[in-house]
């Protein structure tokens, strides 16, 4: 590593406006050409270090900032944004948010237009970032309908172009599908032949832990780098098929509650099916995953057992309740307070006698019911939806990726938490991760627009990741 | 709908600026000068069809219509509204003025997407840096590049409310739809301190080989517009 260190972190302490320390005292030094995983819960403080590193912190959230962030021996707080910008490029967990114009290719132009002043510097800058990532073929598509891994793609490349000493990772895998998650690591391999310097905030790692040079795990607002002892427990084979049943569930194949048959559905009248001759069975107890990649039609197919789409063609039976949760977790809730969010939810379906229940379920999870259900981290919002299920005794329950926002260890609690509930659980996933668990009564694929029976595949054990993760950041026990 | 599409970029900004605008001129004109409700009924289908037509070159015509739906929803609901209060003696207005409200209002929208199909943002940008506004010109830029994810967001919001209140509180959707406004404008923000807030606009077009084409459809339009006053209709 030449020219140590690129960015240089001393003693920061970073609060909102109200709020408590959520960094207390973090150092951290990146070299040039270095990359850097920085692990962590929900909430842990992660998106607030990748804040105060770009100078977002004080600039936008209006936090108190103490201690010194040096990017290439000057302080971030002494930069103007324009200098700031062009040093460090952030990639968010939301892609999206970043371009202005509709094609691909016009956002990553205008950008260099307005870094370099002139069309013929702008244009090598802009060809050469093209080339460097090969989104060539995007540049003609909107940005709203590429997916997830192909827009933190293009993002990198409109980073490129003002050439940034460098590059901060934002939970770049949420959201991504297995093939997402290849690109990105593909794309972080080219990062790396370029000689680039880059952080990475991620609770989803284990994919990344070959490609980086050092791990830290922020635990109680500081840094702690993982020992080799911890990384090395990583050889154990990341793939493997569970053997066991923990199922609790029982399934009662004499009770149908929806019967999907030879469903059609395309959105566009003149398009193409995005689903072509569906069939399943949902049975009273059934515990049943979808996996297909992003695009393939599998929130359609939620909304289609859920009754809010109906079939081109086909038919749906449907003798159950039904809830819905879908993958933007906060999309959920609509009150100002959780205990307003138990009463209203219980009212509305006739069963305020039951009230008592679902205030018990809250309790369970130590929440707060005075507490807004917005101020809950991702974990806690699919958590308290699940466990409103059960207690409102709801026949079907259908999730849409919700393992997407959760750590390993989140997602094995989710998991014994659907396990637990008498509703009949549709998951609709985009990653393996999950599907190693025994756990579930019918796996599916959904590809090309037919849904096919799936054998258990071999995937990475949430159990060894779960582990890995308290290794890491010293936690004891399960 | 509100997408740019470069379909029709053989045309000048001027003769795409005026092909969407004079729809809503015309619009509006119409609701002031007919002199009879046929008239306006004969003439606001002259209009949306034009729209249509516009609508058509720069998209499949299933999917404009397809896009038209939610508005045609809401057309008809306000339509029903209407008749029962008529029925049943309430205050209403004559049952026959209401075909040309609902004919107005699909319009109205289709003729406001146009001015989005058929102008890029860049074009706003320019257009509106030209009259000296340009805090409105990037607040604008902001809107529209968040319009398809809010209207996806709309739509999961939709399906997950209704089924937790069982189809009992819709308006509950505006909530979580305001949080994710809030967030998103917080985000947006982020992104313009870090990228730079859009600022490249395009070279404005007066006149371009193909705009004779457009301009004769226009006109076609404004001559039977004015026409019809003098049929015996």
């Amino acid at each position: 590593m030449k020219d140590c260190p690129v960015l240089e972190v001393v003693d920061l302490w970073v609060r909102y406006p109200y709020g408590d320390w959520v960094l207390r005292g973090v150092d951290l030094r990146v070299c040039r050409g270095e990359r850097v995983l920085i692990i962590g819960e929900t909430g842990s403080g992660k998106t607030t270090l990748a804040r105060a590193i770009t100078g977002l912190a004080k600039t936008i959230y209006e936090c108190d900032v103490r201690g010194r962030v040096l990017l290439n021996g000057v302080d971030v707080s002494e930069k103007g944004h324009e200098i700031l910008a062009q040093s460090v490029a952030l990639i968010g967990q939301n892609p999206y948010l970043y371009f202005v114009e509709p094609l691909v290719g016009d956002d990553i132009y205008d950008y260099a237009l307005k870094v370099y002043g002139d069309e013929q510097s702008a244009r090598n800058a802009f060809d050469k970032a093209l080339d460097s990532t090969g989104v060539r073929g995007l540049t003609q598509r909107y940005f709203f309908e590429i997916s997830g891994g192909e827009a933190r793609r293009a993002l990198v490349t409109k980073a490129l172009v003002s050439n940034p000493s460098l590059f901060v990772f934002d939970e770049p895998l949420m959201w991504l599908d297995d093939r997402g998650v290849e690109d990105f690591v593909k794309l972080f391999e080219v990062l790396k032949g370029l000689e680039r310097t880059a952080i990475i905030f991620e609770h989803r790692f284990v994919p990344l832990l070959r490609h980086v040079d050092k791990v830290y795990a922020l635990k109680r607002g500081k840094l702690i780098e993982a020992t080799d002892r911890a990384l090395s427990t990583f050889e154990i084979p990341s793939r493997q098929r569970l053997h066991g049943s923990c199922l609790e569930k029982k399934v009662n194949s004499e009770d149908l509650l929806i019967e999907v048959r030879d469903v059609y559905f395309k959105y566009d009248i003149k398009g193409d099916y995005l689903l072509k001759g569906v069939n399943m069975q949902l049975h009273r107890g059934d515990a049943v995953m979808i996996y297909g990649l992003n695009g393939q039609g599998k929130t359609t197919l939620l909304k289609i057992l859920a009754g809010h789409l109906k079939p081109n063609k086909g038919r749906v039976s449907r003798k159950a309740s039904v809830l819905y949760i879908p993958q933007n977790i906060a999309l959920f809730y609509t009150e100002s307070t959780i205990e307003k969010e138990v009463l209203e939810i219980f009212k509305a379906r006739g069963m305020r006698a039951k009230v008592e229940l679902g205030l018990n379920i809250v309790r369970e999870l130590d929440l707060d019911l005075l507490s807004s259900p917005f101020a809950m981290s991702y974990g806690q919002m699919v958590k308290l939806a699940v466990g409103l299920a059960t207690a409102l005794d709801v026949d079907v329950l259908l999730l849409d990726e919700p393992f997407s926002g959760l750590t390993y260890e989140d997602r094995l609690k989710l998991l014994k938490q659907l396990s637990q509930s008498k509703a009949t659980v549709v998951v609709a996933t985009s990653n393996l991760d999950a599907v190693g668990a025994p756990y579930w009564t019918k796996l599916y694929k959904l590809e090309g627009g037919r849904l096919v029976e799936m054998e258990a595949v071999g995937t990475m054990s949430l159990i060894d990741a779960s582990r890995l993760y308290r290794e890491i950041v010293g936690v004891e026990g399960a | 709908m509100f997408t740019y599409s470069k379909r029709l970029e053989d045309y000048s900004t001027l003769a795409r600026f005026l092909a969407a605008s004079t729809t809503i001129a015309l619009l509006l004109a119409t609701r002031f000068l007919s002199r009879s409700i046929t008239i306006e009924v004969v003439r606001l289908i002259l209009i949306f069809s034009f729209e249509l037509y516009l609508a058509s070159r720069v998209r499949e015509a299933r999917g404009v219509l397809a896009g038209l739906k939610l508005i045609l929803a809401f057309t008809v609901i306000g339509s029903l509204v209407f008749f029962l209060s008529h029925l049943l003696g309430w205050l209403a207005p004559n049952p026959i003025e209401v075909i040309p409200g609902a004919l107005r209002l699909v319009a109205f929208f289709l003729g406001l997407s146009l001015l989005f199909q058929l102008i890029s943002l860049r074009e706003w940008r320019s257009l509106m840096n030209m009259l000296g506004l340009k805090k409105q010109a990037l607040a604008l830029s902001m809107v529209m590049s968040q319009m398809p994810t809010t209207l996806y967001n709309l739509s999961e919001a939709t399906t997950t409310i209704k089924l937790k209140y069982k189809g009992k509180r819709p308006y509950k959707i505006v909530v979580p739809l305001a949080l994710m406004s809030f967030l998103t404008s917080r985000g947006l923000a982020e992104s313009y301190l870090i990228y730079g807030a859009p600022t490249v606009t395009a070279r404005l077009t007066t006149h371009k080989k193909m705009d004779a084409y457009l301009y004769l459809l226009l006109a076609i339009l404004v001559i039977g517009i004015a026409l019809i006053d003098v049929m015996p209709l």
